[in-house]
């Protein structure tokens, strides 16, 4: 099948959306920016073919309309996609291979509430006369493009990884792979085949019990079908036995991780005694922690640090006080010598204080009344007086030189300094803690063993069955083998018996062919897209294992797994071992390996496939993916086309960029003249932009004004 | 018919080759009856089809083939 024109309307941001694929070369590649419509196109071609499944929760909820809806235009807005594409045909027999073009539209009405009605899908089949409709359209297309190979048609480079991931239980990534394996191979059909083949068996046996004259073929086409149906129950029996053991074996699994997980994160209890003992430590230090700011603050109300710190002041205030001193003006000498003169009875100026005479008592009360008035006056004087007595006895310049404090001051500093370290280191300890303590699930250890214990146990009651049922089985296979061996002889010796007998032998034949190429296609297929998946990866992420590279190989198991190796065979896992751009370079590679080894004529329309990736690795995707590939559309951002210009230089039969008209102006350099917001198509390469596609970015780079 | 058509065809085809011979032709008309199975399979898979029965009388009328063309 070959994707050859698509067209969107009303489908989210795509409004009126045409793009017609490369038909002449395998490659075509839809360059858009993320919001610029990939995603949209991606799901609207799978809604076309395979209807509302192929949307996001199946479509429940999921609106297609585009969100700016003028309600005025009406509450039913019509929404269709349109594709056209080519399909080869062969003839019965697998020969005369011939192409038909086909056209599948599916279209219909969605209101406001984004609920769908009046949906139909209908096929054409395009012929020189016109558009012929083909009855079923439905099932035709689950015959051309089968729902279970979805994933390997339309991949998403995120959601392809479900192929490998861990976080896809391993029951689902097993049947995924085993799904896409089976459909594309073509077992699906086989396996149908011989369930009605067997029943044509059944039915000739029937046959011949109803002519049988002397009853022996009746008697042994009777047990016949005894053994048949015992058969039968005991397959359903062993189909539900394996199918409970591999759903176990997926809980243990799942349980043993989860213990894993546990013990990694930690024993709940331990960490709550962890978290207790933290808290203890954090009050401990905030206790330091004051009390080391109490002694911070003892130091700066000491004296010692208020002299040393006011040393340089004092020492100019001491000079300007000694310098009054000198002058007389300090201290205040009056008020003393005025007192000394009244303890005796002559003044210094000599005459008499005698209180006998009048005179002297007069002058005593002169003096008297001059010690009231001076102090009375002079307070400023006697401060600076008493400034002088206090600190002339100060040793400034030693105090200057003590340098005590600073030491003093330095060692609490550090011891706070340590303190707060250590407090931020316990206070990231306790939220560290108390994180993963949320993180733990509330089931213990403890349970997870018992339950893990519990399905064991259970495990091998049903291997027990199981094996038994197995090999019941075998021996009802012998028996049924022996039983028709005896119902031939008979059939041989009567004429009827004789026709009957062909008829059988015919219908075991073709038994016995079909379940032999069943094998053959399932054993030898397999392997060869092991080998290809093998070769594509190495090659993609250019590991040569003869130069010793880290990865060796990888291959796909009889259990469907995909197995990556390591040196000496050690097995990686893929999730955890390999880097992204690795992973996603497997996934492309098991996809393109089953696509080619089916030889199934399929397009691979892939959503940012060079993601995560750079360089060589991102290259050699690019390459090997065009070479393996029989149509490969691509949808690509301007990242992923970096450094891979070349390449699409020369295999990209057709490049068409899309822009989103709501990008301007934050991201487009010129205004769109779509008043809608919608996704605008335009003609430029992965080397061009016009006037519609131009953004800051690539301006910023060029280092040209924006205009 | 499965999707690898000459993929199948030939392995149908070479798995022939390890058959009784009953007949003459037998073998051709084995490999041809196979892969018209294959290809009503298909056919029944969109169309549902009367396929059971189909089945019968091809492997039928094959047998008679056997009878008629045995040596």
């Amino acid at each position: 099948m070959k994707l050859i024109r698509a067209q969107f309307k009303n489908f989210r941001l795509l409004h009126d959306l045409t793009l017609d694929f490369s038909t002449d070369k395998t490659l075509t590649v839809i360059r858009a920016e993320n919001e610029s419509g990939k995603t949209t196109i991606f799901t609207g071609l799978q809604w076309a073919l395979y209807g509302d499944d192929a949307l996001p929760q199946k479509g429940k909820e999921y609106r297609i309309h585009p969100i700016d809806w003028d309600a005025s235009d009406g509450t039913q807005i019509p929404i269709s996609v349109d594709v056209e594409f080519e399909i080869k045909r062969f003839g019965r027999r697998g020969s005369g291979e011939t192409k038909k073009q086909y056209r599948i539209i599916r279209a219909g009405h969605e209101t406001l509430n984004g609920h769908r009605n009046d949906v139909t899908v209908k096929l054409f089949e395009l012929t020189n006369r016109g558009s012929v409709p083909i009855e079923s359209p439905e099932a035709e297309i689950r015959d051309i493009l089968p729902r279970e190979l979805r994933e390997v048609f339309f991949t998403d480079g995120d959601r392809a990884l479900s192929f490998i991931e861990n976080v896809t239980p391993t029951r689902t990534k097993r049947a995924n792979i085993e799904k896409a394996i089976r459909s594309l191979l073509g077992l699906d059909v086989i396996e149908a085949a011989l369930g009605h083949v067997k029943k044509t068996t059944s039915a000739f046996n029937k046959d011949a019990k109803s002519f049988d004259s002397d009853k022996k073929v009746t008697q042994a086409a009777e047990k016949l079908e005894e053994v048949e149906t015992t058969s039968k129950r005991l397959k359903h029996n062993i189909g539900n036995y394996e199918s409970k053991i591999a759903e176990l074996e997926e809980n243990i699994q799942e349980i043993q991780k989860k213990i894993d997980a546990a013990l990694l994160k930690g024993n709940r209890e331990e960490l709550k005694l962890d978290i207790e003992e933290t808290e203890g430590e954090v009050e401990q230090l905030d206790k330091k922690l004051s009390d080391a700011a109490k002694e911070h603050s003892r130091l700066f109300r000491s004296l010692s640090l208020s002299h040393a710190l006011l040393a340089p002041v004092l020492k100019k205030s001491l000079g300007k006080l000694s310098e009054l001193h000198t002058q007389g003006k300090i201290p205040s000498a009056t008020i003393p010598v005025l007192e000394e003169c009244l303890i005796g009875t002559t003044c210094i100026c000599g005459e008499s204080l005698d209180l006998q005479t009048i005179e002297g008592k007069h002058r005593r009360e002169n003096i008297q009344a001059l010690i009231d008035e001076s102090r009375h006056a002079d307070a400023l004087q006697s401060k600076l007086t008493e400034l002088y007595y206090g600190s002339r006895n100060l040793q400034l310049d030693a105090i200057a030189n003590d340098k005590r404090w600073i030491a003093e001051y330095d060692k609490i500093a550090e011891e706070q300094g340590k303190l707060k370290s250590k407090r931020d280191e316990q206070g990231k300890k306790l939220k560290a803690l108390e994180a993963q303590a949320e993180l733990i699930p509330d089931s213990n250890i403890q349970k997870l063993r018992a339950t893990e214990k519990e399905l064991t146990s259970l495990w091998k009651h049903i291997s027990e069955n199981l094996t038994r049922a197995e090999a019941k089985l075998e021996g009802l296979t012998r028996e049924y083998k022996r039983l028709a061996a005896k119902r031939d002889n008979h059939l041989r010796q009567q004429r009827e018996g004789a026709r009957i007998l062909a008829r059988l032998d015919v219908a075991s034949d073709v038994q016995s062919l079909l379940e032999n190429s069943y094998d053959r296609i399932t054993n030898e297929e397999m392997r060869k897209v092991s080998r290809q998946m093998n070769e594509i990866f190495l090659k993609m992420i250019g590991a040569e294992p003869e130069q010793g590279a880290m990865i060796q190989k990888a291959e796909i198991s009889e259990n469907f797994d995909i197995l990556v190796y390591a040196p000496d065979n050690r097995e990686l896992n893929p999730e955890r071992d390999l880097n992204g751009a690795s992973r996603r370079a497997l996934t492309l590679a098991f996809i393109l390996a089953l696509t080619k080894v089916s030889g199934v004529d399929a397009p691979n329309v892939i959503d940012t496939p060079l993601g995560m990736m750079s360089g060589f690795v991102k290259q050699a995707v690019l390459k090997n993916a065009i070479r393996e590939s029989a149509q490969l559309i691509l949808f690509l951002t301007r990242t992923e086309i970096a450094d891979c210009e070349e390449i699409l230089d020369d295999e990209a039969g057709r490049v068409i960029t899309l822009t989103n008209s709501v990008h301007y102006p934050k991201m487009l350099v010129n205004k769109p003249q779509e008043k809608e917001r919608k996704i605008i198509r335009c003609e430029c390469h992965h080397r061009t932009e016009c006037r519609l596609c131009k953004r800051r970015i690539d301006v910023e780079e060029e280092g040209q004004p924006i205009s | 018919m499965p999707r690898n058509i000459q993929k199948f065809v030939d392995i149908i085809f070479s798995e022939c080759q390890s058959i009784e011979e009953r007949c003459d032709g037998y073998k051709k008309k084995l490999f041809n009856i196979v892969i018209e199975i294959s290809a009503l399979e298909r056919e029944h898979a969109v169309q549902g089809t009367n396929i059971q029965q189909k089945i019968n009388n091809i492997c039928g009328v094959t047998g008679d083939f056997i009878i008629k063309n045995r040596k």
